[in-house]
């Protein structure tokens, strides 16, 4: 359920990379949207868009080239890091690889406990039965709490990645790609823990991810993103059942779907051009199947608004 | 580059045929009763143990399952390169009417690469970083005896150029490193129909992919199938794929095939319950009133694999039997559902008709048990 209020602004947000003789990487490159409380999120774009570096910068892992992050109204841009500190708990990222971001030498149980006793006002015991909630929560046993990450699976790892963001006592969590090395099966288990857990405990959710499929079935609000920008934007039944960016009707044209013999349009040509030389005008313009006309070599369209609380910028929707 | 062009060009590198004729002829692969196993310190794995399964030429069929049911261990096995501690250890591969696992090792280098293609997963395994992409296409040419000099330097565009390359004359002069994924994973299709194959085995050709380049590779890999009628095995995971590019599909359980027949059959009626498990696991695109039900446990170990049928610790279905006596995989009857479509022609065009089940709910018809 989506509760009222805003809980994530982002305001005209770039982040900019120095690619040596004088190169620029446009990773995100001026975007500005909201996430609702207790809303999901989802992202969707190609490989190198700035998917995760649109996520790291509302988790405030780096630093931007210019914009906000406003966080429950506080700008996280502004803050001096001892006054970020008190706000990191509650923006929790769980990433692609469970393996590498899970200290090998520790067991779940201390894993899991670190974020609780960095929190502080626990008692040992209540630690350690917080930690076997968690652990439950996200469908672990009880017995697994003392064993190691390389003793569990893929899908387990993930999992315990969900548990230690829990335990931190997040109100944003950011999932970058959490299932995109998974098999069907546990891609499926690990979805639905993501969607029990953000309904339980109306929990908001920023799902990176560059599958529709799976993008669409857990979000409410659905983000497509172009070589740093935001060029889609809406409810996701909206953007999927009636997408107005002609890169998102590309994207789903070429989403495989379980019907069998359907196969689709001629799928969309060419590469994705580099972030360090963003085609002037419509940064989508040498790849669009429209007609395009000369406004779309030489200005950009904002995202404007085409039906209720769904945005788009083309010129031509 | 147009179209019509790059079809020209896909024409001067592959050979005529009688596409249809091929597709309703025997099988270019007939796998019987492959076993290959890995000897490891903990006991044998089994991972292919005795499957079954044919590819007729311009048909794609595709081998499904959950990670570590065997499928690369499988095509590995086709192509005799199952790395050690890795060996088969029964069976036939009959291809074109032979056996290749009675074939000398020359003569099964012969046949690798001339007449059976692989494409792995990641296209860099596939390319010398150190030497350019054409230099790399040229030599393919000249070692499987197809051209040599100015001609194979012109064959070597002409592929580049049919497999969607633009500018291949410039391309020609690129390291691998130069390419995109997506580019790369063309080169590598390249030098594999460079020999004219008559099969390609291709496993998880798009997994490391984007969707719109997954797109460009899998037409690209249908449109040689439909024009040159190469016969190609498909391993790959992802059943979107498999619903809207193969004609066949073969699904793999624990080193065994548990379900076999057109991908129509399994998509919309699969009689499986594992088949059903995977189907259920897919977020639909757009159908969040469709849910998603993940299949509980995990993928058994291959050293001491479960009495009776493999799926029953995962099965919602099991009875007693199943824990006891092992499924056999046999031919099922038509239900309503296959004699509707049947009257409507469409399962003649893709796949056929013929579907086999390895489940106690579905005793099927006799004996097949392939
Ligand atoms: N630290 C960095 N230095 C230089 N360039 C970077 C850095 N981080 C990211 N980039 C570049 O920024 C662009 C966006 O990268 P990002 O990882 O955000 O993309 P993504 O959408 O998450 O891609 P993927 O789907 O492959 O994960 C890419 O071109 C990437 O190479
Ligand atoms: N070199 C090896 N040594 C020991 N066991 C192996 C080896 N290679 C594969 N296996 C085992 O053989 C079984 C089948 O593996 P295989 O790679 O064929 O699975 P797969 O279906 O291709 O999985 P994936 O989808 O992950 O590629 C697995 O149990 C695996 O652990
Ligand atoms: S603005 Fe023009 S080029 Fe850009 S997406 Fe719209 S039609 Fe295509
Ligand atoms: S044989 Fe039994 S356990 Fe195996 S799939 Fe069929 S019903 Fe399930
Ligand atoms: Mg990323
Ligand atoms: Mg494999």
């Amino acid at each position: 359920m989506i509760a009222d209020g805003v809980l994530i602004e982002v305001r005209d947000l770039a982040r900019h990379f120095a690619a040596g003789h004088g190169r620029v990487v446009r990773a995100v490159d001026g975007l500005s949207f909201d996430i609702a409380r207790g809303e999901t999120l989802g992202l969707v774009g190609e490989s190198g868009c700035g998917k995760s570096t649109l996520g790291r910068l509302i988790a405030r892992l780096e630093e931007p080239t210019r914009g906000q992050v406003l966080f429950d109204g506080v700008d996280l841009t502004a803050l001096p890091p001892a006054k970020l500190r008190p706000l990191r708990p509650r923006i929790q990222v769980i990433f692609q690889d469970p393996y590498a971001s899970l200290n090998p030498h520790k067991t779940v149980r201390q894993i899991v406990g670190l974020p609780l006793r960095v929190r502080g006002g626990r008692a040992n015991g209540q630690v350690r039965e917080r930690v076997l909630e968690l652990i439950g929560m996200v469908g672990l046993d009880p017995e697994h709490a003392g064993r190691f990450p390389h003793q569990f699976s893929g899908g387990q790892r993930q999992r315990i990645g969900i548990a230690r963001a829990l335990a931190a006592g997040p109100e944003l969590i950011i999932a970058d790609e959490p299932v995109a090395s998974l098999d069907v099966s546990i891609q499926a288990q690990i979805l639905q823990v993501l969607r029990e857990l953000q309904q339980r405990l109306g929990l908001t959710l920023l799902f990176i991810s560059h599958d529709l499929s799976v993008v669409s079935h857990i979000s409410h609000r659905v983000a497509v993103m172009y070589l740093g920008k935001i060029v889609e934007i809406g409810p996701a039944q909206s953007v999927i059942q009636e997408p107005r960016h002609p890169y998102t009707r590309a994207l789903l044209a070429a989403t495989p779907r379980l019907e069998p013999g359907a196969r689709r349009s001629t799928p969309l040509a060419g590469d994705v051009p580099s972030p360090m030389a963003v085609p002037p005008g419509c940064r989508f313009h040498t790849r669009c199947p429209l007609a395009i006309t000369e406004e779309c070599r030489r200005t950009e369209s904002p995202l404007r608004e085409l039906a209720p609380g769904h945005r788009a910028a083309c010129h031509l929707a | 580059m147009s179209v019509d062009v790059r079809h020209e060009a896909l024409q001067t590198v592959t050979k005529p045929l009688q596409v249809e004729e091929r597709r309703q002829g025997a099988p270019i692969l007939a796998v019987k009763k492959l076993r290959t196993c890995f000897d490891t310190y903990r006991g044998q794995v089994r991972a292919v143990d005795g499957i079954s399964l044919s590819v007729r030429p311009g048909e794609t069929v595709a081998l499904v399952g959950e990670s570590g049911c065997g499928k690369s261990a499988a095509a590995l096995s086709i192509m005799r390169l199952v790395p050690p501690p890795g060996r088969i250890t029964g069976g036939q591969v009959i291809f074109d009417g032979q056996d290749l696992l009675a074939l000398s090792r020359a003569e099964m280098r012969r046949i690798r690469g001339r007449r059976i293609a692989m494409v792995f997963q990641d296209p860099l395994t596939a390319l010398n970083p150190t030497l350019r992409v054409g230099a790399q296409l040229v030599e393919t040419l000249a070692t499987q005896g197809a051209a040599r000099g100015r001609a194979a330097r012109q064959r070597a565009v002409a592929l580049l150029d049919a497999v969607g390359i633009p500018a291949a004359a410039e391309r020609m002069r690129a390291y691998p490193h130069e390419l995109s994924g997506g580019m790369r994973q063309r080169v590598v299709i390249a030098m594999a129909i460079a020999g004219q194959p008559d099969l390609v085995i291709a496993d998880e050709p798009t997994t490391a992919l984007d969707v719109t380049l997954q797109a460009q590779i899998m037409e690209l890999l249908a449109k040689l199938k439909e024009e040159r009628g190469l016969a190609i095995l498909l391993i790959t995971h992802d059943l979107g794929i498999v619903a809207n590019f193969a004609d066949r599909a073969a699904v793999m359980y624990a080193g065994q095939i548990v379900a076999e027949g057109p991908v129509a059959d399994l998509v919309r009626e699969p009689l499986h319950p594992y088949a059903r498990g995977l189907l259920r696991c897919v977020p639909r695109l757009g159908r969040p009133d469709v849910p998603i039900h993940p299949i509980h446990g995990s993928v058994p170990d291959m050293v001491a694999p479960p009495a009776g049928c493999r799926f029953a610790p995962r099965c919602p279905e099991a009875m007693p039997q199943c824990r006891q006596e092992m499924p056999v995989l046999k031919r099922q009857p038509p239900t309503a559902r296959t004699i509707r479509q049947n009257s409507e022609g469409e399962s003649l065009a893709r796949g056929g008709t013929v579907r086999r089940v390895r489940c106690h709910l579905h005793p099927g018809e006799g004996g097949n048990g392939r």
